[in-house]
């Protein structure tokens, strides 16, 4: 998007010969790392100069140094945690030639508005999803863009290499304890499979592996070994997991996501189901691999996070 | 400090029978009894058609609301050489029921649940095929709480971390390697406070014992005003006495999440 100086010339805010720096929160999910990865992955497939780099490591830059560089950064309330010197980080994303905040979460959140309570002004914000939220945001004034969570070229070979056999746990729920999460489980468990797999830990316990938590190569450890991924939101708003659909497919499981609410058929994303016995009937009367396919289906027709991605940048 | 072997003369003689017996312990749970009683028999049935022999072993602590009258009937109707049932005529507390349900198991392997418990069948054989792979004295899953016929929430549903408050929920319904008693003597002769899962996760998991946490549901817990929730389960005296909550206890391991279908999650 172009935006007018003050002697109203209009001047892009990324160039196709720009140096992006690509910020990710170290403390927290290991989520923000893997989004990181991925951006820069994109990047460099249309031959981008782009970096990848912690929030604590930008606290190491020396002054000056982003001066002809555009930063993304991830989560920048995130970013804030754990930091060495939080002074010299706003200090040194401030300085950057353009700023662009990247975030994967539901707009009507109070952890998207924090996102603009960090002391940084962001040129555009990229939301990184399956559904287009702009119409949600009122009196908004950071330019919004949209980005289709695509796969990207290795992500599109590992999901067509997935095998569907050897799957002995019928289905997975993992997240955040919540009461509607348990009814899931129990909904599950009775109209469905009484085997399925449950990881419900109370809010606000760190995701450690020396607390026996499940970390993201356990996720896939588990996914690989299940057919059917299936969640409820955390919160109460209109909002599909784009995340979780990925990680999903890419250890061959097919990604089911149970909303008693809304009506999802008009965004074509298969696998949402209103109840668990919508669930339940599909999944006897289609079959797991049959079902898969149309994830699959939709997820390759939406082409390649890298070009997705680049019509992003330039319109930024 | 790890047993490496087995001491007591009871160890030796459940040591070798690889099986399961389903402990139900009761004191004035009448109303919740053939719920237990009907989840267990299925229990029983899913563990043998996985291979596994089985028993239950019902344990009543001198109730006096005609659980005892219940039991009996219950024996006589099934004439089930695989459903033992003894009633106490003076109580002895969860710990001793507890004591005496490994001495009297027939089995190496022993699930510990009280009659307020209703196993899901179909995840016993998991959590045992837990603790035959992983060589953990105990395992244990899911918990649903269920409170007038409604779901009311989950305990049990993490593994145990030493010193984090809100993985105290470990309730009473877990499965133990009763080959490992004098291990399990010690444990249970321990501090009182708090849930007895939580309590017998925390003094194995000091004592350099693996603990695991299988993320099926194992059982639901029927919710009603006899509860132990953080109360010290058939206190005579009443005494509900309470650990410190927040105490931090540097140095012991958690304990682990496994699943005999993918392995240890935690790594």
């Amino acid at each position: 998007m172009r935006r007018a100086n003050e002697l109203g010339y209009s001047y892009e805010h990324v160039r196709a010969n720009d140096k992006l720096l690509i910020v990710y929160p170290q403390a927290g999910s290991a989520f923000y790392e893997t989004l990181g990865r991925r951006l820069v992955t994109s990047c460099e497939e249309k031959s981008r100069d782009a970096t990848l780099c912690s929030a604590a490591e930008v606290c190491e830059l020396e002054d000056g140094s982003l001066d002809d560089t555009v930063v993304a950064v991830i989560a920048p309330a995130q970013c804030r945690h754990g930091l060495p010197d939080r002074d010299k980080f706003f200090r040194t994303i401030s300085g950057a030639r353009g700023r662009i905040m990247v975030l994967a979460e539901s707009v009507e959140t109070e952890w998207f508005e924090n996102q603009f309570k960090v002391p940084l002004d962001f040129d555009a914000l990229i939301d990184l999803g399956f559904v287009f939220q702009q119409e949600k945001l009122k009196g908004f004034e950071t330019p919004y863009h949209f980005l289709f969570n695509a796969p990207t070229r290795e992500e599109r070979q590992t999901i067509e290499r997935a095998s569907v056999t050897g799957r002995r746990i019928p289905w997975a729920t993992v997240g955040h304890e919540r009461r509607d999460r348990v009814q899931l489980a129990h909904d599950l468990l009775t109209g469905f499979d009484p085997s399925g797999f449950v990881f419900l830990p109370p809010a606000g316990v760190m995701i450690k592996k020396e607390n026996g938590m499940i970390g993201p190569e356990g996720l896939h450890a588990l996914l690989t070994k299940t057919e059917y991924y299936v969640w409820e939101s955390l919160h109460e708003y209109d909002y599909y997991e784009s995340f979780r659909f990925r990680e999903a497919l890419l250890a061959g499981a097919m990604p089911c996501k149970v909303d008693r609410r809304k009506d999802w058929r008009s965004t074509g994303i298969p696998g949402i189901f209103p109840s668990v016995e919508a669930f339940a009937e599909s999944a006897q009367r289609e079959g797991f691999e049959t079902i898969l396919d149309s994830a699959k289906e939709f997820y390759f027709s939406q082409g390649l996070l890298a070009d997705r991605l680049e019509e992003v940048l330039e319109s930024v | 400090m790890r047993v490496s072997e087995p001491e007591s003369s009871i160890a030796d003689a459940v040591a070798e029978k690889v099986g399961m017996t389903v402990l139900v312990r009761g004191r004035n749970h009448r109303a919740f009894l053939p719920g237990a009683l009907r989840g267990a028999l299925d229990a029983l049935q899913a563990l043998e058609e996985k291979g596994s022999p089985a028993e239950i072993l019902v344990l009543d602590d001198a109730s006096l609301d005609g659980s005892q009258k219940l039991l009996r009937s219950v024996q006589a109707l099934y004439d089930e050489t695989r459903l033992k049932t003894l009633c106490l005529g003076e109580s002895v507390g969860a710990a001793k029921l507890l004591e005496m349900g490994i001495e009297a198991a027939t089995f190496r392997y022993v699930c510990v649940m009280d009659a307020d418990h209703e196993p899901v069948a179909e995840n016993l054989p998991l959590l045992l095929q837990s603790v035959v792979d992983t060589g953990a004295v105990m395992a244990y899953g899911n918990l649903v709480e269920v409170e007038d016929g409604a779901v009311a929430g989950i305990r049990s549903n993490m593994p145990a971390v030493p010193g984090l408050k809100k993985t105290r929920r470990i309730d009473a319904f877990y499965v133990l390697d009763a080959s490992k008693a004098p291990v399990l003597e010690a444990a249970t002769e321990a501090d009182p406070d708090g849930p007895e899962g939580w309590n017998m996760a925390l003094r194995l998991l000091s004592g350099g014992e693996l603990v695991v946490f299988v993320p099926v549901v194992a059982g639901y817990h029927r919710k009603h005003s006899m509860s132990a929730g953080e109360k010290l389960r058939f206190s005579d005296d009443g005494s509900t006495s309470r650990r410190t909550d927040g105490e931090r206890l540097g140095g012991i391991p958690s304990a682990r999440t496994y699943h005999p279908d993918v392995g240890f999650l935690d790594e």
